[in-house]
């Protein structure tokens, strides 16, 4: 009788104060980050003059300014930053996935003398932190002649992008299991065609996953950007919103700032909300094999 | 391998393995050896034969480099204060979001983690815009409740600016270890919860008896990421302070950066710039040996 009013209790309170302190504090970090977003959008749409008044700074525009978006698109050069960075991003990924599924088949269902040595260096360079290259890459950039070039920017991402990319492609290959290989063979596949009409239509969902993880490395990249280009119109988005930053502040204008930055973040936040599971799950399976 | 009885044709090892060794090489290991050359020199940055070669120097100037000292000290107050607050808020996330009585967990678990997904840039810029002590949100909101005297120029103020910085780092990251965590508490056996649960346990014992034990793995794997992390921080602090107030907020990055960045500063020591990387490569690739070490330990599996 006594042990039953008392489990009664406990139960009340693990659901009664309990759950209200819970939404509270859930709405509250909820609410800072709709807040701050919501604010960036309606301020986009305001005159200079709006924000800058003590009453309308926080009310809703008059009318919708969508002159900020039109300027904020062809003077900062918007236009370009996004196609910079769809170009580098795709064209990054895409080497990504078949360069480093073809080593990691290789590293995967191969013995051969140096095997996990191989495996090993590449796993090595997660250690890396990149502002470590950073003045050598300058460096040798400038020797080369390809400061300023997107394609040579590629190529960085590629190959900062392998050790991961290996690691967890070859983890991936390792679980697929060798009857189907066997069965190609015994039809006759050469070792090239097992792997393109085989191992990596099976890989898919481990591309996937890599797929994700580097694209949304690559879009953000801002370190290795910073150092290598220079010149405004090989700007990728994140170096482009922090030049924007600079541009439109001399030029006081703020609006088209706020409108400027709402236009880079509308890409990525239009796929988080399609792709979302995938996105949290690349994440972060990515970070921790990575 | 059990393709066994075949033999396979060597040259395709080699032909699948040369673009990736190739790009690895070329772009990746080849600059990390030369980073270790540089630091060697003392040099401008204008073509490397004006470098000068001042052996182990710039190692010494660093390790006396008080600036660098204090920049070290703020990644260490990131990676404390900011690891206390990131681990009790997304363990307090991921335990309530798994929890079958909050409603809305979808839509809560998609806005903590919405910040995540924006470039570091983009999440300082906001936070910039939201701090601007003019016309920013938080400003123009306690002058509209009556709090005035609260109103502070968040990002200029010393100390304050590394307490804004700390939280918005936290904030931006935070979607990434609730969903870490949340991971850990489903795998934990429903019957275990059960069990409890009929031995008449509340909610504060369930947690500190079975998910907080359970999870512990988890958790260690989270904070040497964490630890990484914030040696490693830079585009966050770059773009919402660059060191400032009165360089109170450097980070090794920001510091390295300012020291060695072309065209952004006004000082360009290469040299100098790259042996404070080298120095903070030691301390990163130090905390990754104990993280690969675990991880693969602890074989997390998804």
């Amino acid at each position: 009788m006594d042990a039953q009013k008392k489990l009664k209790w406990r139960q009340r309170l693990s659901t009664g104060p309990y759950l209200v302190l819970i939404y509270l504090i859930l709405g509250t970090w909820a609410a800072i980050t709709l807040f701050g977003f919501s604010w960036i959008v309606l301020t986009s749409f305001k005159t200079n003059r709006e924000l800058f008044g003590i009453r309308t700074v926080w009310g809703l525009p008059d009318i919708l300014q969508w002159e900020n978006y039109v300027r904020a698109w062809t003077r900062s050069q918007m236009g370009n930053f996004l196609l910079n960075s769809i170009w580098v991003s795709a064209l990054s990924v895409f080497l990504i996935d078949l360069v480093g599924a073809m080593a990691a088949y290789v590293l995967a269902r191969f013995q051969f003398a140096g095997n996990r040595l191989i495996l090993g260096a590449f796993i090595l360079g997660s250690a890396i932190p990149l502002q470590l290259i950073t003045v050598p890459l300058y460096l040798m950039f400038n020797d080369l002649g390809l400061r300023d070039s997107l394609i040579a920017l590629t190529l960085v991402y590629v190959a900062i992008s392998m050790p991961f990319t290996v690691f967890v492609l070859t983890g991936f290959f390792k679980s697929i299991p060798t009857a189907l290989e066997e069965a190609a063979v015994l039809d006759g596949a050469s070792d090239y065609a097992v792997f393109w009409r085989v191992m990596l239509p099976l890989a898919t969902p481990g591309l996937l996953t890599v797929t994700i993880f580097n694209f949304l490395g690559v879009w953000n990249e801002y370190l290795l950007a910073l150092m290598l280009i220079n010149e405004t119109d090989k700007m990728t988005i994140p170096l482009g919103l922090y030049n924007l930053q600079v541009v439109q502040e001399y030029a006081a204008d703020f609006t088209g700032l706020f409108a400027g930055f709402v236009i880079m973040l509308l890409p990525t936040i239009a796929a988080f909300i399609f792709l979302q599971d995938r996105i949290t799950r690349g994440m972060t399976v990515g970070a921790l094999k990575g | 391998m059990s393709s066994g009885g075949r033999r396979r044709d060597p040259k395709v090892i080699w032909v699948f393995l040369a673009p990736a060794i190739s790009f690895y090489a070329f772009f990746f290991l080849y600059p990390t050896f030369e980073a270790f050359r540089i630091s060697l020199y003392s040099w401008s940055g204008f073509g490397f034969d004006t470098a000068v070669y001042v052996g182990l120097a710039n190692f010494t100037k660093a390790l006396r480099d008080k600036w660098l000292l204090l920049a070290f000290t703020n990644n260490l107050l990131i990676m404390i204060v900011g690891g206390a607050l990131l681990f009790s808020a997304a363990l307090f996330f991921a335990v309530a979001l798994t929890n079958r009585r909050i409603k809305g967990r979808t839509f809560f678990k998609t806005v903590i983690f919405l910040p995540h997904i924006i470039n570091p840039i983009g999440v300082a810029l906001l936070w910039v815009f939201i701090l601007q002590p003019r016309f920013g949100m938080l400003n123009v909101l306690l002058r509209s409740v009556g709090l005035e005297d609260f109103t502070q120029v968040w990002l200029g103020s010393r100390g304050l600016a590394m307490a804004c910085i700390i939280f918005i780092i936290v904030w931006y990251v935070i979607g990434f270890y609730m969903v870490l965590l949340i991971a850990g508490v489903e795998g934990i056996p429903g019957d275990l919860y059960a069990a409890a649960r009929v031995d008449g346990a509340n909610e504060w014992q369930v947690f500190w008896r079975i998910t907080f034990p359970l999870l512990r793995d988890v958790l260690v794997i989270g904070m040497i990421y964490w630890m990484i992390s914030a040696l490693k921080i830079f585009g966050e602090v770059w773009a919402l302070t660059r060191g400032q107030p009165a360089n109170s907020t450097h980070t090794i990055t920001t510091y390295m950066m300012q020291q060695a960045l072309p065209y952004q500063s006004t000082v360009f020591h290469m040299g100098y710039g790259t042996a404070i990387a080298v120095l903070l490569f030691g301390l990163v690739f130090c905390v990754s040996l104990l993280f690969f070490r675990l991880s693969r330990k602890e074989a997390l599996e998804y």
